[in-house]
C-alpha cells in the first residue's frame, strides 16, 4: 500500500507552492546584488555592489566556513565539550527509534507500529521540557544581570546553564535509569515510558541551553560554533543508533540503558566544569575575547550616538 | 541622518583597520568592508570575471538610507513572521521523512531482503539522511550565503534531506538576520520568535515523525515510505536508490528470488 507515499506527497505538494510564494530573499547582500543586476539591465550603467567588486571568492568563503568550525572544535574547550554533550543527547533520541522497538517488542510483544506510539512520550517530555525552560530558566537568566561583575547590566552567559545541569542529571540520566530498571515484562509498560518522557524532557532542555550558551559566548562566531555543534549532533545521530541493537542484545535491556545513563552522567561533567570555571575558560579563549571586544565597541559607539 | 548601523560599522572599522583617517564622510563602500576583510585574509588574487574596482564609471549599489523598505532589517513584523512561520512548518514537515522510515523497518527489510538480526541494517537510510544534514551544515550552508537563501531553499526543497533538519533551518534565519549584527538582530527578530524557533529546533525530531507515521499506518501492516523518499529527494537519495536497485538486480541475477521485489510494487 502506498499510503505513506500519498500522504507525504500531498503534504509536500501543498506546502511547496505556499513556501515558494511566502519565502523572500532575506540575505541583504543578495538583495542588493539583484538590485544592481536590474540597474545594469535597464539603464546600462555599471552598477555593482561592494561585495561584487571586493568580496571574497566563493572558494575562500567555503574554505573559511569549513576550517573555522573544525579549528574551534579542536582548540576550544567549550565547543568541544558541548559538541560531545549535545551530540550524545541528540544521538540518544535517534537511538530510541531503534531501542524502543526492540525493548517493547521484546517485553510486551508489541507490533512495530505501536512502538512508534511509545515515542510519543518523548514528544510530551520535550514539550514539558520546553515549558520548564520557559518558566524557570528564562527568569533565572535575566535575574543574573545585576550579579555580573565582568560586564554589568548584561546577564552572565553561564546563567544559561542553570536548568541544564539538573536537566542532564535528573532528566536524562535519571530517565535512563528508570527506563533501564523498569524494563521487565512484569512491570506495566507505562513505567519505562515515563522514563523515556523524562529523557525527552532533559534532552530538550540541554539542546536549547547549549544553543543559547554557545550563541551567547561566541556572538560573532556563533554560526561557526553552532555549525560544529549541529554537525556533531548529526554525526552521532547517524552512527550511535547503529550500536543500539547489539548493545541491547548483548548487555540486556537493563544494563544497556544503564551504560547510556552512566555516559550521560559522565558528560554532565562538561556543563558543571563550565558552570564553575566558565569565566576563566572564556577569558582564555581567543574567539570569545574577540567577539566580546566587538560587542563592547558596538555598545560604546551606540551610547555615543545616543549622546549626540 | 545616516543609519546607526553604518556609523557603527564605520567607526569600528576605522579603529580596527585604518588608525586615523581625518575625513568623517561616510562612504557606502565602508559598509561591508570589515566583514569581507575578515574573510579575505587568505585571498591571493582577484576574481577574473569581476569588474575592475577602479573603473571610474562604476556605481556602488547600496541601501537607500536607513529606512530602505527592501532591507530585511526594516521589514514589517508580519512579513518576518510569515517567513519564519513557513520555515518552521517546513522544518516540521521535512523532519517527517527522516526517521519515519524506522517504523517500517520490518517491511523494508522484507522488500530488500535484508536482516536486522546481526546488525540494524534498516537504519542505514537514516544514517545517510543525517550525514546529509552534517554535510549541509559545513558545506552547503556557507554557500547559501552567497547564492541567496530563497533560491537555495527552493532548489533544496524537493531534495528534502538537506533543508529538512531543523537546526539548519534556524541557521539560515539567524545568518540572515544576525551574522554581522548579533546584538541588533535580537532587537530586529521579535523576541518571541526566537523562542518559537528554539521550540521548533527541539520538538520535531524523530519521535514526532515516528508518532505520525504510526498514526497513519495504524493497524495496516504494509508501510511503504520508500517510493516517496525517492520521489521527493531525487538528488540526495539518488545514489542510495541506485544502490538499492543494484542490490535488487543482484538478487535476481543470483537467483535469490524470494525477496527481490524492489520498492515499486504494484498498487494493491
Amino acid at each position: 500500500m502506498y499510503r505513506i507515499f500519498y500522504v507525504e506527497l500531498i503534504i509536500y505538494g501543498v506546502f511547496f507552492p505556499i513556501s515558494v510564494m511566502c519565502i523572500r530573499e532575506t540575505r541583504g547582500p543578495v538583495i542588493l546584488r539583484n538590485r544592481a543586476k536590474k540597474i545594469r539591465a535597464t539603464t546600462g550603467q555599471k552598477a555593482y555592489t561592494y561585495e561584487e567588486l571586493h568580496g571574497p571568492k566563493i572558494l575562500t568563503v567555503l574554505y573559511v566556513a569549513i576550517k573555522r568550525p573544525l579549528y574551534m572544535l579542536c582548540t576550544e574547550f567549550v565547543v568541544f565539550s558541548f559538541t560531545l554533550w549535545s551530540a550524545f543527547s541528540a544521538g540518544l533520541l535517534y537511538l530510541f527509534t531503534q531501542s524502543s522497538g526492540q525493548v517493547y517488542a521484546g517485553l510486551y510483544n508489541w507490533p512495530d507500529y505501536s512502538t512508534g506510539y511509545v515515542q510519543g512520550s518523548i514528544v510530551i517530555g520535550m514539550v514539558v521540557g520546553f515549558f520548564l525552560w520557559w518558566i524557570i530558566q528564562k527568569p533565572l537568566y535575566f535575574a543574573s544581570a545585576p550579579r555580573n561583575k565582568e560586564t554589568p547590566g548584561i546577564p552572565i552567559p553561564e546563567a544559561r546553564l542553570y536548568i541544564a545541569i539538573p536537566g542532564t542529571i535528573i532528566g536524562m540520566a535519571g530517565g535512563m535509569f528508570i527506563y533501564a530498571w523498569t524494563s521487565y515484562s512484569s512491570i506495566h509498560w507505562i513505567a519505562p515510558t515515563i522514563g523515556l518522557g523524562m529523557v525527552g524532557c532533559g534532552v530538550n532542555i540541554v539542546v536549547i541551553a547549549i544553543a543559547e550558551y554557545v550563541t551567547d559566548c561566541y556572538s560573532k562566531f556563533a554560526s561557526s560554533a553552532v555549525a560544529v555543534v549541529a554537525c556533531g549532533e548529526n554525526v552521532f545521530a547517524a552512527f550511535l543508533p547503529l550500536a543500539a541493537a547489539s548493545m541491547y542484545t548483548n548487555l540486556g535491556f537493563q544494563w544497556a540503558s544503564t551504560l547510556l545513563a552512566f555516559l550521560t552522567l559522565l558528560l554532565s561533567g562538561a556543563p558543571i566544569i563550565i558552570f564553575f570555571r566558565g569565566k576563566t575558560i572564556r577569558a582564555k579563549s581567543p574567539f570569545i575575547q574577540e567577539a566580546r571586544y566587538e560587542l563592547k565597541r558596538e555598545e560604546e559607539v551606540e551610547q555615543e550616538l545616543h549622546a549626540i | 541622518m545616516e543609519a546607526p548601523d553604518r556609523m557603527i560599522e564605520e567607526t569600528e572599522e576605522k579603529q580596527q583597520y585604518k588608525p586615523a583617517p581625518p575625513s568623517s564622510t561616510l562612504h557606502p563602500e565602508s559598509l561591508h568592508r570589515s566583514r569581507s576583510e575578515e574573510i579575505t585574509r587568505t585571498i591571493s588574487r582577484p576574481r577574473s570575471d569581476r569588474p575592475k574596482a577602479d573603473d571610474p564609471d562604476i556605481i556602488i549599489v547600496d541601501w537607500d538610507g536607513a529606512d530602505d523598505p527592501d532591507n530585511p532589517f526594516r521589514w514589517s513584523l508580519s512579513r518576518k513572521l510569515a517567513i519564519t512561520a513557513v520555515a518552521l512548518i517546513g522544518t516540521l514537515l521535512f523532519q517527517l521523512n527522516g526517521t519515519s522510515i524506522t517504523v517500517a523497518a520490518t517491511e523494508i527489510n522484507e522488500a530488500f531482503g535484508i536482516s536486522d538480526a546481526s546488525f540494524p541494517n534498516s537504519y542505514w537510510p537514516v544514517t545517510s539522511w543525517t550525514l546529509g544534514g552534517a554535510t549541509f551544515i559545513l558545506i552547503i550552508l556557507p554557500l547559501m550565503e552567497d547564492f541567496g537563501l530563497k533560491n537555495s531553499y527552493i532548489v533544496s526543497m524537493p531534495n528534502g534531506s538537506f533543508i529538512s533538519k531543523s537546526d539548519q533551518i534556524r541557521l539560515p534565519l539567524s545568518h540572515s538576520y544576525s551574522s554581522s549584527y548579533p546584538r541588533r538582530s535580537q532587537r530586529t527578530l521579535p523576541p518571541k520568535l526566537s523562542v518559537v524557533s528554539s521550540l521548533a529546533v527541539a520538538l520535531p525530531r524523530c519521535q514526532t515523525a515516528s508518532l505520525v507515521l504510526s498514526a497513519i499506518s495504524g493497524k495496516e501492516k504494509r508501510v511503504e515510505p520508500f517510493p516517496c523518499r525517492y520521489g521527493s529527494h531525487a538528488i540526495w537519495v539518488a545514489p542510495r536508490w541506485a544502490l538499492c536497485l543494484a542490490h535488487r538486480s543482484w538478487n535476481s541475477w543470483t537467483g535469490d528470488g524470494e525477496n527481490n521485489e524492489g520498492p515499486r510494487r504494484s498498487i494493491r
